[in-house]
């Protein structure tokens, strides 16, 4: 089933357009792995499906209703998660803090989630679930951890109101293979188990493979393949 | 809920700055507070004293008006042809007994108490010994030759004294200055009394106490020393006398002394000494000596005007001049009357300055009904513009406080908008990641309203405290200097040369100031509840201020960009 459609999106920076007409059906239940040349606009179209950006033309719909000005916000913070390539923590917070305010913004309530006794239960949960030691790394301010722990948060954060749809800017870029495939083995859990769907942006051949579905993005692509 | 959490998180996690801004935020805080404290203590030094005080006035004829009706009449402007119509006019309209009783019957305005608490009146007479000779006073007699100018002519003069609602003297006067220039102390014709002593009938002892500052305490300017004083309204024919009086003619309680009248030595009164006076000034509140005053009751006084008319009256035959004209013709007329004539003065107290304010009117609206010009009469009030006078240095103060507290303000205001535009371009990408979150701009910027909220308000808690703590020395030692400055301008002003203009020849709203000034040199607590809720009042519409300064640039933040220019 779909639960994002590109319908006919178009985009252009001034003087310079990136996509040209592209249509696509995203489904649930499976990892997608975006790949394509430098240029060819691929964080673009992350950007485009995150809601930060709008297409100058064309329309995305999430469950079959398209993404207007007045709910942008909600389906920014409650439907899809977005795991940029450069983190974008906050890094005066904790670790705990940058995982928790993103599901505060969700509005989202506990017992929605899951069976935890409390907040702090269920970010320390996620922590430990993209391979850190909560009781180690929960009170450390975000300044004060490595890029590939900030890497593993950034999917934590993404992950916290798990929403239907993830997005992940070369996710693994600063992760060693093994791990890579590790964070992996969760997107591939969280799409075939739990039925989301995953969209990988990446420049790796190997993760690629992993996925469900790998589409190669063209410079002014009518279509993905 | 989460926003307020995380404000108060994101206030700590960049305390540096937050501090800096809290200092700003407090120095201007405590530079308001204690501005907006002198305000207040200015506001409250002058209600309180207000609050308790009661407030004495007198009604006089505006001498100009006088003279300008006398002008019409006369048609010349030479004073010396002027006077005889002066003083007739002066006669027909000067307060007497029936005007008093007739204004204390008005009413309050907004409700069926009477407007005046009370009146004080006495009559004088001046008056010759017969077996008792003048004190001579030359060392204390400084003001033979003090000339009436333009301000209004005044019966003899009533020194206000401060006194509490239950009538009880609580600051008498220094009765110290008779002889400033520009103060018209006597009635023209006083200048040329035909007798030696002035005999003074008063309607009760309050009115001695209100009139002439007689009491038991150390303060007051005149105490019984020996005897005691007759009784209110008694019709018996008893005085009381000065110490000075009584020791130069060898006099003591309980002899009877014998008066003349000075144009008739065939009208003799005579009179029991009662009790002995001493004098702490030797001046009376008239400008007369004490020591050639002989106080008696209102009511013999009238009996002696009555007895001399008559004996007068009959003894000549000028039976076709009416009273008035006898009356107005007593200074220096070859065909005045021999009779006695006593000169009237009262005092009217009042319960509050509202009260006084409001008398003021009706004596305007009355001289307006009786077809005369409003400014007829003039109220006077040495108790009010004594007590405006005392408060000058803090009005000034006040006023130099109110132009600081704006500058404060508004500096204070630009550069909160300047840190916060700073600190916002400072946090820009913060601002893009949670943007990028999902939060609306809205709760994004109450976010931010809530940190500087929060720094402004703790930041004016502390100044208010600091604040308060250094307001009352600080407006003390502001307050000295300015009483300094007006102590200064007050003595250049009185060591004018004789003779020179008084540097604004406006009249004084509340009449002249009678007796020292003095000044508020010190408030006690200027800070309060109203003050808090000021400062915090402030804090907020700076917060607010700040605060949507902020919100204007997070509004035109775009969080793609500002993520895509991270560096």
């Amino acid at each position: 089933m779909s639960v994002i459609e590109l319908k006919n999106i178009s985009f252009a920076y001034p003087n310079n357009p990136v996509i040209k007409n592209l249509d696509y059906d995203f489904e649930e239940g499976k990892v997608y792995a975006i790949t394509g040349k430098s240029g060819a606009g691929k964080t673009t179209l992350l950007s485009l499906l995150s809601g930060i950006m709008e297409p100058t033309s064309g329309y995305i719909a999430y469950k079959g209703y398209p993404i207007d000005e007045s709910d942008k916000y909600v389906y920014r913070s409650r439907d899809v998660g977005v795991i940029f390539q450069e983190y974008n923590l906050l890094p005066k917070f904790t670790v705990r803090e940058n995982i928790q305010l993103s599901f505060d913004i969700s509005g989202k309530k506990l017992k929605e989630i899951g069976k935890y006794k409390n907040k702090r239960e269920y970010v320390d949960t996620l922590i430990r679930e993209v391979g850190l030691n909560p009781d180690e790394i929960g009170n450390r301010r975000i300044l004060h951890i490595s890029g590939g722990q900030q890497q593993r948060i950034a999917i934590a954060r993404a992950l916290s109101f798990q929403p239907s749809v993830i997005l992940a800017d070369e996710p693994t870029g600063n992760l060693d293979l093994d791990t890579s495939i590790d964070i992996l083995n969760v997107f591939t859990h969280l799409a075939h188990e739990l039925n989301r769907c995953v969209i990988i942006v990446t420049h790796s051949p190997q993760i690629a493979e992993l996925a469900d579905i790998r589409l190669d993005l063209q410079p002014f692509s009518r279509y993905l393949k | 809920m989460f926003i307020f959490k995380y404000a108060l998180k994101s206030i700590s996690r960049s305390l540096g700055r937050n501090i800096l801004i809290g200092i700003i935020v407090l120095i201007i805080a405590t530079a308001a507070c204690v501005a907006m404290s002198i305000q207040q203590a200015a506001e409250t030094a002058a209600a309180n004293t207000l609050k308790g005080m009661s407030i004495s006035a007198n009604v006089y004829i505006d001498r100009g008006y006088l003279r300008q009706k006398a002008e019409e009449t006369v048609g010349t402007s030479d004073m010396n042809e002027l006077m005889p119509e002066m003083m007739s006019l002066m006669k027909e309209h000067s307060l007497d007994l029936e005007d008093m009783e007739e204004y204390s019957e008005i009413k309050k305005a907004d409700s069926d108490e009477p407007l005046v608490q009370s009146y004080y009146y006495n009559a004088s007479i001046s008056i010759s010994g017969e077996d008792i000779n003048k004190y001579d006073l030359t060392a204390s007699n400084t003001e033979e030759t003090t000339a009436p100018t333009e301000a209004a002519i005044e019966p003899p003069k009533v020194t206000p004294t401060v006194i509490d609602p239950q009538g009880n003297v609580i600051e008498a006067p220094a009765i110290e200055t008779p002889t400033m220039p520009e103060m018209p102390q006597q009635e023209p014709q006083q200048m040329e009394k035909p007798g030696d002593f002035d005999l003074i009938g008063y309607n009760s002892y309050k009115a001695m106490e209100l009139m002439e500052s007689f009491g038991s305490d150390s303060e007051s300017a005149c105490t019984i020393s020996q005897g005691a004083v007759f009784e209110d309204n008694t019709s018996e024919y008893e005085c009381i006398i000065e110490e000075n009086l009584a020791t130069f003619n060898s006099l003591e309680v309980g002899k009877t002394i014998k008066l003349v009248n000075p144009k008739n030595e065939d009208e003799t009164y005579s009179l029991k000494v009662v009790g002995i006076f001493k004098s702490s000034t030797g001046t009376m509140a008239s400008g007369s000596d004490a020591a050639n005053t002989i106080i008696t009751s209102y009511n013999v006084v009238k009996d002696i005007e009555t007895k001399s008319d008559t004996a007068n009256n009959t003894s000549t035959t000028a039976s076709d001049s009416s009273k008035k004209t006898d009356d107005a013709s007593t200074s220096g007329s070859s065909d005045e009357s021999d009779a006695l004539i006593s000169q009237f003065s009262g005092t009217f107290v009042f319960a509050s300055v509202d009260d006084y304010e409001q008398f003021k009117d009706e004596v305007r609206n009355k001289a307006i009904n009786d077809g005369y010009d409003g400014d007829m009469y003039i109220v006077t009030s040495g108790d009010v513009a004594t007590f405006k006078a005392g408060l000058k240095p803090l009005e000034n103060l006040k006023s130099f406080a109110t132009t600081f507290l704006y500058l404060t303000l508004a500096i204070g205001a630009v550069v909160l908008i300047v840190i916060s535009v700073i600190s916002i371009r400072d946090r820009k990408y913060e601002i893009g990641v949670l943007a990028a979150m999902g939060i609306k701009k809205l709760k994004l910027s109450m976010m931010f309203m809530i940190e500087v909220l929060t720094i402004t308000l703790v930041a004016i808690l502390i100044g208010v405290v600091i604040g308060s703590a250094v307001s009352v020395p600080v407006t003390n030692n502001l307050l000295s200097a300015q009483i300094e400055q007006q102590e200064e301008k007050d003595d250049s002003q009185q060591t004018q040369q004789p003779g020179q203009e008084p540097a604004s020849m406006e009249r004084p709203e509340d009449g002249e100031i009678t007796g020292e000034v003095v000044y508020v040199d010190s408030v006690e607590f200027s800070v309060d509840i109203f003050v808090v809720l000021k400062m915090l009042a402030i804090g907020i519409a700076l917060a607010v201020i700040s605060g949507f300064t902020s919100i204007l640039f997070i509004l035109r933040y775009d969080p793609k960009q500002i993520l895509a220019n991270r560096d």
